[in-house]
């Protein structure tokens, strides 16, 4: 694994051990997800040890420790969405991509994650695909949803 | 000097300590499960729950003994209804994480509850944090974490791996309120958290001693005054030093002078 992004990262924030949480975001944008190797060099760059890292990278639901796919499909299920029917929205989903809520598609495609409420309750159910709203989603509108990253 | 009262009797506290502090001073007893003496207190589990008056509280205001420190005029009640019945609750959710835990079991015992309504779950843990707080605390190693979060939090070395950072000193087994870290032990080695050590030898005698190579590393970085030779000895060794010195100034052989060189 190419590691040389977490050493611009962690050089970027001057190897404050204050912004452990800064750098494990920016690296999560990097790679799209928190890769075991890229926790330990930082945990070595800022001479932290491991625990206070992974403390951090495992606290956060927005931070993800395995591999995520191309899109990043997220299910809110908050009250708001849950009470207009986020849980069949999020079968439908699991359905169609014949894979579990936290999985990401064979293909390397979809990651399906689901969040409590992402402010926009008017609009539930909400689904976010790579950040971009998508609000009163109906179970029929699932796989035309999809259809535009696919 | 402060005064404060637990279940009506007049006491005089210490400035800046605890009502727990305080109580275990005059021999009275509050059931906790996640303080210790040498380490700052956390309140975490919930178990040293009393009631406050006075001093500016709530009425009938519950809070932790181990967190709440002393007050002139504040009375602490140990044992009122609204106590053991929260406490009861605590007890209970413990036992339904932890259910086949002595320590609990006893505890369930002595406060009379008698029901578990709850779930029961098959966790070891009851999550109170206090092997990783030795570790960092008075250990030093930094070995453990506290991951995840809400119900789901953990507490193990990083990612639950054989942790890079521990010596092996058993300080967070030892520490455990219910006795979860397995440690295991031989004439050899020490075997925690999944990684084995090699145990020192004292250089006297040969016998096995209850250190290794990276703990006796960790304790000289800590203390810059310790020498390998004052911890690699065993005890019995080390006591026969100390009576054969002790003897050759008795007999007149050295002067005390002499003992410290
Ligand atoms: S045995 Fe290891 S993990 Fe436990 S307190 Fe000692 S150094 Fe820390
Ligand atoms: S392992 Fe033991 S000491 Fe550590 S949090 Fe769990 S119960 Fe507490
Ligand atoms: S509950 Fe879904 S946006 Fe608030
Ligand atoms: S001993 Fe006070 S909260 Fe655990």
């Amino acid at each position: 694994m190419d590691l040389a992004k977490v050493d611009q990262i962690v050089e970027k924030y001057g190897f404050d051990k204050n912004a452990v949480l800064a750098i494990l975001q920016d690296i999560q944008v990097a790679y799209n997800y928190l890769p075991r190797e890229a926790i330990n060099k930082v945990s070595e760059l800022l001479s932290l040890p491991l625990g206070q890292i992974s403390s951090q990278a495992t606290f956060f639901s927005s931070f993800s420790l395995t591999p995520r796919g191309e899109h990043i499909v997220t299910v809110c299920m908050g009250t708001a969405c849950h009470v207009r029917g986020a849980p069949r929205v999020l079968s439908e989903l699991e359905r169609e991509l014949k894979i579990d809520d936290g999985e990401t598609t064979a293909d390397g495609k979809f990651t399906i994650e689901t969040v409590n409420c992402v402010g926009a309750c008017a609009l539930g159910p909400l689904v976010m695909v790579n950040g971009n709203y998508h609000g009163n989603i109906d179970t029929a509108e699932v796989s035309t949803l999809l259809s535009a990253y696919r | 000097m402060i005064h404060v009262r637990i279940n009506g009797k007049l006491l005089e506290a210490k400035k800046g300590e605890t009502v727990l502090q305080l109580a275990q001073r005059n021999g009275y007893h509050i059931p906790n499960l996640c303080y210790h003496p040498s380490l700052k207190a956390d309140g975490a589990c919930r178990m040293c729950l009393v009631e406050v008056k006075g001093a500016n509280a709530k009425p009938n205001s519950l809070t932790t003994a181990c967190t709440l420190t002393v007050k002139e005029g504040m009375e602490v009640l140990l044992d009122t209804p609204e106590v053991s019945k929260h406490r009861n609750t605590i007890l209970e959710m413990l036992m339904a994480l932890v259910p086949d835990s002595p320590v609990l079991t006893k505890m369930a015992e002595e406060y009379g509850l008698k029901e578990i309504r709850l779930a029961q779950g098959d966790e070891v843990c009851i999550k109170c944090g206090l092997c990783v707080r030795i570790c960092d605390e008075v250990v030093g190693a930094k070995a453990l974490a506290m991951e995840g979060r809400g119900t789901e939090t953990t507490f193990n070395p990083p990612f639950n791996e054989p942790p890079e950072r521990c010596v092996a000193c058993t300080s967070c087994a030892f520490i455990c309120p219910v006795q979860c870290i397995p440690v295991k032990k031989t004439n050899d080695s020490i075997t925690i958290w999944g990684r084995e050590f090699d145990r020192l030898k004292c250089t006297r005698c040969g016998r096995a001693l209850d250190l290794t190579e990276e703990h006796m590393a960790l304790m000289m970085t800590r203390s810059s005054h310790l020498k390998p030779e004052d911890l690699n000895v065993c005890d019995v060794c080390s006591r026969k030093e100390v009576l054969g010195t002790m003897k050759s100034l008795v007999d007149g052989q050295i002067t005390l002078e002499r003992v410290g060189k």
